[in-house]
């Protein structure tokens, strides 16, 4: 699929890097983090649908954020206290280069990593509905994915 | 399930104002919008956050940084390039052939100074001042295949012939940056752009995500003396032919070109480290 940079960076642009500023709460971060999630999006822009991306790009852009928080030890805003932290790092015993393909898994049929399925569950207060319609997963699935987090992370089993 | 007035979520809303929301939201969102002020407000907030947005980073300057990066992603070719010219003095391979023990390397130092500076924090003014900066500034840094996992090697580390090695950069406050390598032939092997064959070239973005290990994994030849890898980086924009003919003339000066710099500009910063031939 062509992809127009311009086009979708002014039309997603402004969403995408308010999802990183929520996040990483540092403007130049989310800038960065914000720009990280287009160059991610045209890598794979071959493997684009003309469906509407918005759900792709804000699963995208909190993946790259939490890979960001996880990295480079950043805390998240101080609002969304120690759950944003945890899920940030839950799955830590994963390596870095798997970390990095994570985000080829949503282009593989896994529309979204299990830690950005917490954050927006945990994080933002969708409802399992919202969080498998924008996931691309069944609602029992967005279920046993977060069971299965919660019994590896300890601090998620009191949200 | 009823929602609540003023219920709906941040993605629900963007979504509303990009007109990507499924028909049956949309018109939930359309009837609680025409009696709830609350839900007003945060879409008036939201498209005013996207007119701030987009006058503070102008579309053409953000786009422009988007396909930088991606240029800089792409710039470094991934498993062995074909046509690659003979003369380069490394091979290279599939980079997961040993990415895996280099993440696992790299998690388990960083392990061990988290752990070593909360049990004795006087190392991290002292005897682990240098190992600390080494984190914080921009480098380089090299992996050896090992028989179970990955070793990082510092400079003047010895090598040897058909060793696998991978390369890494940290950035830290540097924007833009190249990998090159030297030999003792005087063979000059360019890492990063992968494929760079002489011609002015904008030097890469480097990601600013820390340690980014290099996509392809390399295997030293039997080039004597020394295999020496050079990472130049600003924090402005340079053209890659500057460092080109820099190395080459670097390269041309067997004496020199294990341990001398490079004659370049001042904004341009380098460092490196060289593995010694064994063997």
């Amino acid at each position: 699929m062509s992809v127009d940079v311009d086009a979708l960076y002014r039309k997603y642009g402004p969403m995408v890097l308010r999802r990183c500023r929520s996040l990483l709460g540092d403007e130049e971060e989310a800038l960065d983090a914000m720009q990280d999630t287009f160059v991610k999006v045209l890598r794979f822009r071959e493997r684009l649908t003309d469906e509407a991306p918005s759900s792709l790009l804000y699963c995208m852009a909190t993946n790259v954020c939490l890979n960001k928080m996880r990295s480079e030890r950043r805390r998240p805003r101080p609002s969304s206290d120690d759950v944003l932290e945890t899920i940030a790092s839950a799955e830590d015993v994963e390596s870095l280069a798997l970390a990095r393909h994570a985000i080829e898994g949503i282009f593989a049929g896994e529309r979204a990593s299990t830690r950005t399925m917490a954050v927006l569950h945990y994080v933002d207060g969708m409802t399992l509905e919202e969080v498998a319609r924008t996931a691309g997963l069944s609602v029992s699935g967005v279920r046993k994915r977060l069971r299965t987090l919660r019994t590896r992370t300890r601090a998620l089993e009191v949200v | 399930m009823m929602r609540q007035p003023n219920d709906f979520s941040d993605l629900a809303l963007e979504q509303y104002t990009l007109g990507e929301l499924p028909p049956e939201e949309e018109a939930l969102v359309r009837t609680e919008l025409a009696r709830d002020a609350g839900l007003r407000d945060r879409l008036d907030a939201l498209r005013e956050s996207d007119r701030q947005i987009l006058a503070s980073y102008p579309v053409e300057e953000m786009a422009e940084a988007i396909r930088g990066k991606l240029r800089a992603e792409s710039s470094v070719p991934r498993g062995f390039p074909r046509g690659f010219p003979r003369e380069r003095t490394i091979r290279r391979f599939p980079p997961l052939a040993f990415a895996l023990p280099i993440a696992a390397t790299v998690l388990l130092f960083i392990s061990f100074l988290v752990a070593r500076e909360r049990i004795f924090p006087s190392y991290a003014s002292t005897a682990t001042e240098v190992t600390r900066l080494k984190g914080m500034k921009t480098h380089l840094a090299v992996y050896r295949k090992a028989a179970d996992g990955a070793e990082e090697l510092g400079d003047g580390q010895a090598a040897r012939q058909k060793d696998v090695l991978q390369i890494s950069y940290t950035a830290a406050e540097a924007r833009y940056g190249v990998i090159l390598s030297l030999d003792g032939r005087g063979t000059v092997t360019w890492h990063m752009p992968g494929r760079y064959a002489g011609a002015a070239l904008a030097a890469p973005a480097l990601s600013q995500q820390g340690e980014v290990i290099l996509p392809s994994a390399y295997e030293l030849d039997d080039a004597p003396g020394f295999e020496r890898f050079i990472l130049v980086y600003s924090s402005a924009p340079f053209d890659v032919r500057t460092v080109e003919l820099a190395a080459r003339a670097l390269a041309s000066k067997p004496k020199a070109a294990d341990t001398g710099s490079l004659a370049l500009p001042p904004a341009m910063k380098q460092f490196s480290i060289v593995l010694r031939k064994q063997g």
